[in-house]
């Protein structure tokens, strides 16, 4: 067992820390508005603090590899919607496809789903919690603490806890 | 695996949210035009009936269709101008000429348009035809036909006809929708949308008021003939909305490539 690896409690996680954190999901915000032409920008973006703040600690790497990871099924969908849209109206000049507004809501229903998940995930982080998404929080957790991680021994409350199986 | 057993939970709930949305919009009754909503029971007969009617009013107005196809290629060309802009149609949409000295141009329930070569004649410009063919296109992604018929006979003799397989059934029922028009509003939606629609493939919204003006002119002479002001009312009315909405447009009109008194000239001077 490494030892070494530790899940840090809220009040072991320092201040700057839970910034950065916090500040991966903000990211998804605020190029979410740059993005909406462009679908996949916001996706770099979080690429991009991803790569610059992986080295920081675990607990940044995790929340930042989680916010970008997580964006990957809504940019998927909004890549088909806006490239539907596109190639339709402006390279072929066509009508658009009887499945395109359905298509477009069931993609903003989406979007707005993740928005909201990722708002509960940056106030966690604010406090130095852990928030796990479907699939990614686990890819996240796998790949920054893994099967070893252990919490801290002691006797104060332990909020931040591995996913279940782990 | 429980990030497979996640995988598959988050897969599942977007098949689900997907399927949901997809459901909701295919069978929502009114997502063409929430005006003339039904209920879905009823939306599900009338679509299967107006599916029956289509293959049936199709085999009736195809024996009568022009078929040269100089002719079909001048109108595939300003259909297909008008048509990228229009809204979804229940079924693909089809134009039909038909060699009559008939002014008019109809709406029937499948999604068959008729324009009869005296309305051609009257007109002076592709861009007119293609405002008349914009209206009736409004009428098609309306479903107005369909309701049109349904407020006439109601829906248990629409069934009874399209149930039927005889041609002189077809032949009748044809007929009465040629002679039959639309609501007071379901003409100023369409000419709402038709507007819309010219107005999106840069075509002057004038091209309709001139064409409804053109119609109106002729009234005195030939009313034997006329049909489309009988079928289409408050024509005047129409005229000033469309002269109103030109009015405000500001694009740039966009010639419709065709010889236009070439093709019209196609047409036998039986009027």
């Amino acid at each position: 067992m490494n030892s070494s690896i530790v899940l840090p409690q809220p009040d072991e996680v320092p201040k700057r820390e839970k910034e950065d954190a916090m500040a991966a999901y903000l990211m998804n915000f605020a190029a979410w508005g740059a993005g909406l032409p462009l679908p996949s920008l916001n996706l770099i973006a979080a690429a991009l603090y991803y790569f610059a703040n992986r080295r920081k600690s675990r607990f940044v790497a995790f929340h930042c590899f989680q916010a970008f990871s997580s964006q990957l099924p809504t940019t998927v969908l909004n890549v088909i919607a806006v490239g539907t849209f596109i190639d339709f109206q402006i390279i072929l000049d066509k009508p658009l496809p009887s499945f395109f507004w359905p298509y477009v809501i069931f993609a903003v229903f989406m979007n707005v789903l993740y928005l909201g998940v990722s708002i509960y995930a940056c106030v966690l982080a604010a406090k130095g919690r852990v928030y796990y998404f479907l699939v990614f929080g686990r890819w996240a957790y796998a790949k920054y603490y893994g099967p070893n991680a252990m919490p801290l021994e002691g006797n104060a409350p332990r909020p931040n806890l591995p996913p279940a199986g782990f | 695996m429980r990030i497979l057993r996640e995988l598959l939970l988050l897969l599942g709930l977007m098949g689900l949210v997907g399927a949901s949305v997809f459901g909701v919009w295919h069978w929502w009754p009114s997502h063409h035009n929430a005006k003339y909503a039904q209920s879905t029971s009823d939306n599900l007969i009338e679509k299967r009936t107006e599916g029956r009617l289509r293959i049936l009013l199709r085999r009736e107005v195809t024996s009568d269709a022009v078929q040269d196809p100089s002719v079909i290629e001048g109108m595939r060309r300003i259909q297909e101008r008008i048509v990228t802009a229009a809204g979804p149609t229940a079924y693909p949409l089809e134009v039909f000429v038909i060699d009559s000295p008939t002014v008019n141009a109809v709406c029937l329930p499948g999604d068959i348009i008729l324009v009869y070569s005296g309305l051609i004649r009257r007109m002076e410009s592709a861009e007119e035809l293609a405002a008349v063919l914009a209206h009736e296109i409004a009428h098609a992604s309306h479903g107005d036909s369909m309701h049109a018929l349904e407020r006439e006979l109601g829906m248990a003799a629409i069934l009874t006809l399209a149930g039927g397989r005889s041609d002189a059934l077809a032949t009748r029922l044809l007929r009465r929708l040629i002679s039959s028009g639309f609501s007071r509003q379901q003409e100023q939606d369409a000419d709402k949308e038709a507007t819309r629609i010219l107005a999106s493939v840069d075509i002057d919204p004038a091209a309709l008021s001139d064409s409804l003006r053109r119609m109106r002119q002729v009234d005195a002479g030939d009313s034997g003939v006329l049909q489309y002001v009988s079928t289409h009312p408050d024509i005047d009315a129409r005229i000033k909305t469309a002269e109103a909405v030109s009015a405000a447009w500001k694009g740039k009109s966009r010639p419709i490539n065709i010889d236009w008194q070439q093709f019209r000239s196609q047409f036998r001077v039986l009027h």
